[in-house]
């Protein structure tokens, strides 16, 4: 037994008996235990995605077909990316899906939470329930019912629609309407999970300062921009960030089975152009070095987001 | 040389007929494969293949068939496996699995990618298959114009399984009610016009809707139907030719139409649903939806002829697939030329035909009065498709790497001109400079 006392610098108490000296392998195993504790996280992450990562970079630098021998280019790839025509309209309909996403899956909850915070409780789980329904529907299914509900005859949306005077939106082959339509499909899905998370951060909020604010007086939207969304900070900036982030990866199966990216590429983005480049024309190199250009526009996100959520948290500390 | 060994086992295994093949094949030394040791052995052998026919698109035919051949084989498991956005589908998922190393033994591959598959991946021809494991003899069931169907560059990649053509399917209630006899529907593209403008102004409705797919197909049966052509295949390399005056002429009559509220401007999909809705008269697509349009339709559902533009002859681009062998295992290659065999066989033959809308292969089985004689007979729909069998020809694919590519441009020049946002002409025009880039001295397969 090892006999202590308190730990005052002052007072250094050292232990009666000496405890014998630690075996040296002991002493490696305190040594290296945290990393083996991490170890299957590290490898994990490192062979699912840093590896792929990595491979990614190295193939934006080849011709590749997927299947015949890989041919050294350097920097061809991205030199004809940045000549080419169409990369200003891809990038400018990613930023615009990203945009729509962060009002359908940003915006949108968040406000829908803040409005179900009004009502009763009873009331909250028969929103709740309706609003998270699209989110357990399986995107594929999802994606076919909008199909039917953007037919341009006989579709619920276009009658619906013709009851104002509006018709004959052909939703999905009109290059106007495409990609808002397919990011309006897209929105519906993943509505509800936000919305969840969004209702999560609004019920955890500390009653205390919502009281003070009141009682000195703030009401409306001061008090929902000077203590409510600071309060709610943390949880608004994982919701902005993910929304960002999934944004165009969200859109891929609806694309896939609405309009396949066009009309005349109308409703594509940066990560089906990296689709249909690398599987559907089996230009792996080309795909690669959009790729490479979608991490990089993902990551500054990220990186300018994580700094606002850092300077946000002070608030709540 | 490669040789052939096979124990006595195999050779009762395999047949009769093979014992001979596999002797002359080995003295030959022409296949370029052997059958092994593995198929002495009672191991059994899984060969995986895939297939486009989802559950309303022959699916449970394939099921059927596939379930009648393990009732014979045991030794022999079948792994059937759907791959979704059919050829185009098949062929990325193919491509991507074979850079994986794990093809499957049999795909179906579509007439149009056959040049690709030819240059680009490794496969066994049937003609080797056959000679090495059925004597040479299996072919000769086929007519050769079939044959054709399944040959690139001269090579017989594999053995053609599904063959179609566009027909027209329609409502005959919205004809009859638009005071148009079901019995005698339009034919040529002018009586179509007309009828279009009748419902149109009885009933609201559109009238004709082309199916509209990334595979070119009826842009092809259009452009071709009115004497234009795809591809040019003169002097040593090919050039994109659907911008003459007859491809433009085509093109533009279907815009026109989509503009007049008389056809629809959408993608395959959502054209089905309308048809079936009873929002649109006629739907011109496939043969092999006979049996889903047939079970879903609530009205009176008739077929007739790909509508021709005025007495020009029509000209049908040959829908439908190969069976092609991508095994690389011998015991697999032989189990997999099994399967095929009895795919082929008119007793599978007559389940696939009745289950899809397909027209058999082999003539004779759709003559037969015991296999499928009756049922044509009865089924006035499958008539339509034999009978445009005259007009087929070869489903036109652009040639090369960029081949894809450009069979994008294409489809998104159709868009373009049926959704009026540039004309027809510049629309075609443009795509045709496109893709004679994209193909540049590249020669037709």
């Amino acid at each position: 037994m090892r006999v202590t006392a308190g730990r005052g610098a002052a007072d250094p108490v050292r232990p009666l008996t000496q405890t014998p000296a630690k075996p040296h392998s002991l002493r490696l195993g305190r040594t290296y235990l945290p990393y083996l504790y991490v170890l299957p996280a590290v490898v994990t992450l490192g062979v699912f995605i840093y590896w792929p990562l990595v491979q990614v970079v190295r193939l934006s630098f080849y011709q590749w077909n997927l299947i015949g021998l890989k041919t050294w280019l350097g920097n061809e790839n991205y030199v004809r990316l940045a000549r080419d025509p169409d990369l200003g309209p891809l990038l400018l309909q990613s930023l615009l899906y990203i945009l729509l996403a962060l009002v359908g899956n940003f915006l949108l909850p968040v406000g829908l939470a803040m409005l179900t915070m009004q009502v009763t409780r009873r009331a909250v789980t028969v929103y709740q329930s309706l609003l998270f329904t699209p989110a357990v529907i399986s995107t594929t299914v999802g994606a076919l019912l909008w199909q039917w509900i953007y037919l341009p005859t006989g579709g619920p949306l276009n009658k619906f629609l013709s009851v104002f005077g509006i018709g004959g939106i052909n939703w999905l082959n009109d290059q106007n309407s495409a990609l808002l339509a397919v990011s309006l499909a897209t929105s519906w899905k993943f509505l509800g999970f936000n919305y969840l998370i969004a209702l999560a951060g609004f019920s955890s909020l500390p009653t205390e300062p919502l009281e003070a604010a009141r009682i000195d007086g703030a009401v409306g939207w001061s008090l929902l921009k000077d203590i409510i969304i600071p309060l709610l900070a943390p949880t608004l900036m994982f919701l902005g960030l993910t929304t960002i982030l999934q944004a165009l990866p969200n859109t891929f199966v609806p694309i896939q089975i609405l309009t396949r990216g066009g009309p005349s590429d109308a409703s594509t983005n940066l990560l089906y152009a990296v689709y249909q480049d690398a599987f559907q024309f089996f230009q792996v190199g080309k795909g690669s070095a959009k790729a490479v250009i979608l991490m990089l526009m993902l990551g500054g996100f990220a990186v300018l987001q994580f700094r606002l959520l850092e300077r946000n948290l002070e608030y709540d500390r | 040389m490669a040789g052939i060994r096979a124990s006595r086992r195999d050779l009762l295994r395999y047949g009769a007929g093979s014992v001979s093949s596999l002797a002359v094949a080995g003295l030959t030394g022409k296949p370029s494969f052997s059958v092994n040791e593995a198929l002495a052995q009672d191991d059994r052998v899984e060969i995986e293949y895939w297939h486009i026919n989802t559950e309303v698109f022959g699916g449970p035919a394939v099921k059927e068939i596939t379930a009648a051949f393990q009732a014979q084989n045991p030794n022999i498991a079948v792994a059937e496996r759907f791959q979704q956005n059919a050829y185009t589908g098949l062929l990325e998922n193919l491509q991507t699995s074979l850079a994986a190393g794990n093809p499957p033994d049999i795909a179906q591959i579509g007439y149009l990618y056959l040049d690709y598959v030819k240059t680009n991946f490794p496969y066994t021809p049937a003609n080797e298959l056959d000679e090495a494991l059925g004597g040479g003899t299996f072919l000769s069931n086929f007519p050769e114009t079939v044959l054709e169907l399944g040959q690139a560059g001269g090579v017989q990649l594999g053995l053609p399984y599904a063959i179609s053509n566009p027909i027209t399917y329609y409502n005959a209630d919205m004809l009859a009610q638009a005071g148009i006899d079901p019995a005698d529907p339009p034919t040529t593209w002018d009586e179509w016009l007309a009828a279009s403008q009748t419902i149109k102004k009885q009933q609201g409705k559109a009238t004709v809707y082309v199916q509209l797919l990334d595979d070119n197909w009826t842009t092809q049966g259009l452009i071709e139907s009115n004497g234009g052509q795809m591809l040019s295949c003169g002097g040593d390399a090919a050039t994109a030719t659907f911008d003459s005056p007859e491809g433009i002429e085509a093109i533009d009559l279907w815009a026109r139409m989509c503009k007049d509220g008389y056809s629809l401007n959408v993608l395959n999909d959502q054209g089905m649903q309308a048809f079936l809705a009873g929002e649109v008269a006629s739907y011109i697509t496939t043969c092999a939806r006979r049996q889903v349009l047939q079970e879903q339709a609530s009205f009176d559902l008739r077929a007739t002829t790909f509508p021709a533009f005025g007495t020009k002859e029509v000209r049908l681009p040959a829908g439908g697939n190969v069976l092609v062998v991508f095994s690389e295992d011998d015991a697999k290659k032989a189990a997999a030329w099994k399967f095929i065999q009895f795919m082929q066989s008119p007793e599978a033959l007559t389940t696939w035909v009745k289950g899809t809308g397909y027209i058999s292969p082999r003539p004779s089985v759709a003559e037969d009065p015991n296999l499928l004689g009756a049922f044509v007979r009865e089924n006035p729909i499958q008539a339509v498709a034999i009978a445009q069998t005259a007009n087929v020809r070869p489903w036109i694919s652009f040639p090369g790497a960029n081949g894809l590519q450009a069979a994008k441009s294409l489809f998104a020049a159709t868009q373009e001109a049926l959704g009026g946002q540039s004309t027809t002409e510049v629309a075609l025009k443009d795509a045709a400079k496109e893709i004679n880039d994209l193909i540049e001295g590249q020669s037709c397969a």
